[in-house]
C-alpha cells in the first residue's frame, strides 16, 4: 500500500462520519415523530462501525494487509433502537391509544448533539490526515529536484 | 557502480518507506476512532530503522492507552500529533535524499573540467 | 644486432612483447567495467521502468522509491556520460600527438 491507498482510508472514514451525522440528523429531524409508514413512532437509529478488510489486490502486496485488524472503516449497519418509546399523557392527541398515551421516541437531543459533535470531530482528524498523506505525496516530487 | 547505493541513501529509503508505513497506521486509527473495539496500532520505529528489512515492519498495539466502554483506545490528541510528526519526517527524508543526489551529482559533474 | 629472418634468431626484446600484451589486457579490463558498468546501469532503468510502471498501474507501489529509483538510473547515466566524454577526449588527444 503507498501513500494514495493511505488515503483510501481515510476517505473511508470522511464516508462512515458523514452517514452517522445523517443519522443523527435524522434522528433530531424526527424526535418528535409520532406517526410512520411502518406504524408507531419513529424508532432512533444508530450506527455501526466496523473495520473494512483491505481489499484483495492490496492485502496481497502489502505488508499491512499482513498485521490484521488494520484499513479503513465501512458502516456495517444502521439499526433501530430497541428501547420502548416514551409514552406521554396526551388524550387530544390523534395519535393517541386507547388509554389516551401517545408514543414518542425515545430520543435524547443532548445526545444526540454529542454524537454529532464526536463526528464532525473524528471527520475534522481524517480530513486532516487526507492532507497530510496528500503533501507527503506531493513532497516525494522534490527527490527529481 | 554500485556508488549509487550510499549507506545514506539506503538508510534514507528505509526511513522513508517506514514513515509512509506509519503514517499508515495513523491513518488506520483515525480512521476507525469509533469503532467498537478497535486497538490502536504503531510501530517500533528506531527499531524498525535498525532492523535489515525484508519481511513488513513489525505493528504492535499500543500500550497504555485509555479504553472507552466500547472497547475502542484510540486518543484522538496522540494520532494528531504524530500525523504532523510523519508529516515532517517524510519531509526531512525527502530533502536530506534530495541533498545526497545532488552531492553525486555535483561529484560527477565537476570533474568535468579536469 | 638485429637477426636476419633466416638467421633464426627470434628477437624477444620487451618492446616487441610488452606493448602488445599490457595493450591487450588493459583493453579486456577496461571493456569489461566498462560493461559491467553499462548493465548496471540497465538494471537500473528496468528496475526505475518496474516501478515507475507499478506506480502508475495503482499497484501500491511507494512514489518516494519508484522516484528515488528514477534518480538513481539517472544518476548513474550521466556518471556514465561524463566517463565516456572524458574517453573520447582522451582518446582525441591522443590522436592529436604526432611523432
Amino acid at each position: 500500500m503507498n501513500l494514495f491507498g493511505v488515503m483510501d482510508i481515510s476517505a473511508s472514514a470522511l464516508k462512515a462520519e458523514r452517514q452517522r451525522a445523517e443519522v443523527v440528523a435524522s434522528n433530531m429531524a424526527n424526535a418528535e415523530t409520532t406517526r410512520t409508514p411502518e406504524g408507531g413512532p419513529y424508532r432512533r437509529h444508530h450506527i455501526v462501525f466496523s473495520t473494512a478488510k483491505p481489499s484483495f489486490p492490496q492485502a496481497l502486496e502489502s505488508r499491512m494487509g499482513a498485521a490484521s485488524g488494520i484499513g479503513g472503516v465501512e458502516v456495517r449497519e444502521v439499526v433501530p433502537d430497541s428501547a420502548p418509546p416514551l409514552r406521554r399523557y396526551e388524550p387530544s392527541h390523534p395519535d393517541a391509544d386507547a388509554d389516551g398515551y401517545v408514543s414518542y421516541p425515545a430520543i435524547n437531543p443532548v445526545e444526540e448533539m454529542v454524537d454529532l459533535m464526536g463526528a464532525v470531530r473524528s471527520y475534522e482528524l481524517n480530513s486532516s490526515a487526507v492532507t497530510a498523506s496528500k503533501q507527503m505525496i506531493q513532497q516525494s516530487l522534490e527527490i527529481l529536484r | 557502480m554500485s556508488f549509487i547505493d550510499t549507506p545514506t541513501l539506503s538508510l534514507l529509503q528505509r526511513y522513508l518507506d517506514l514513515t509512509a508505513f506509519r503514517q499508515g497506521l495513523v491513518a488506520s486509527n483515525v480512521a476507525n476512532v469509533d469503532t467498537p473495539g478497535y486497538r490502536t496500532r504503531d510501530v517500533d520505529f528506531q527499531a524498525e530503522l535498525q532492523r535489515a528489512q525484508e519481511a513488513g515492519p513489525q505493528v504492535e498495539e499500543v500500550p497504555g492507552l485509555v479504553e472507552r466502554p466500547d472497547g475502542n483506545n484510540v486518543s484522538l490528541d496522540r494520532e494528531g500529533l504524530l500525523l504532523a510528526q510523519t508529516q515532517l519526517q517524510f519531509r526531512v527524508g525527502v530533502q536530506l535524499a534530495r541533498v545526497e543526489f545532488r552531492r553525486l551529482l555535483t561529484a560527477i559533474n565537476e570533474g568535468r573540467q579536469g | 644486432m638485429i637477426g636476419s629472418i633466416g638467421s633464426g634468431y627470434i628477437p624477444q626484446t620487451p618492446l616487441e612483447n610488452t606493448p602488445r600484451s599490457s595493450g591487450e589486457e588493459k583493453n579486456s579490463g577496461f571493456s569489461k567495467t566498462l560493461s559491467g558498468a553499462m548493465q548496471e546501469i540497465n538494471s537500473l532503468q528496468a528496475d526505475a521502468d518496474v516501478q515507475v510502471s507499478g506506480l502508475l498501474q495503482g499497484n501500491g507501489q511507494d512514489v518516494h522509491g519508484a522516484l528515488i529509483a528514477v534518480e538513481k538510473a539517472d544518476v548513474a547515466f550521466q556518471l556514465m556520460m561524463q566517463v565516456r566524454n572524458k574517453i573520447v577526449n582522451a582518446y582525441q588527444e591522443v590522436s592529436r600527438m604526432q611523432f
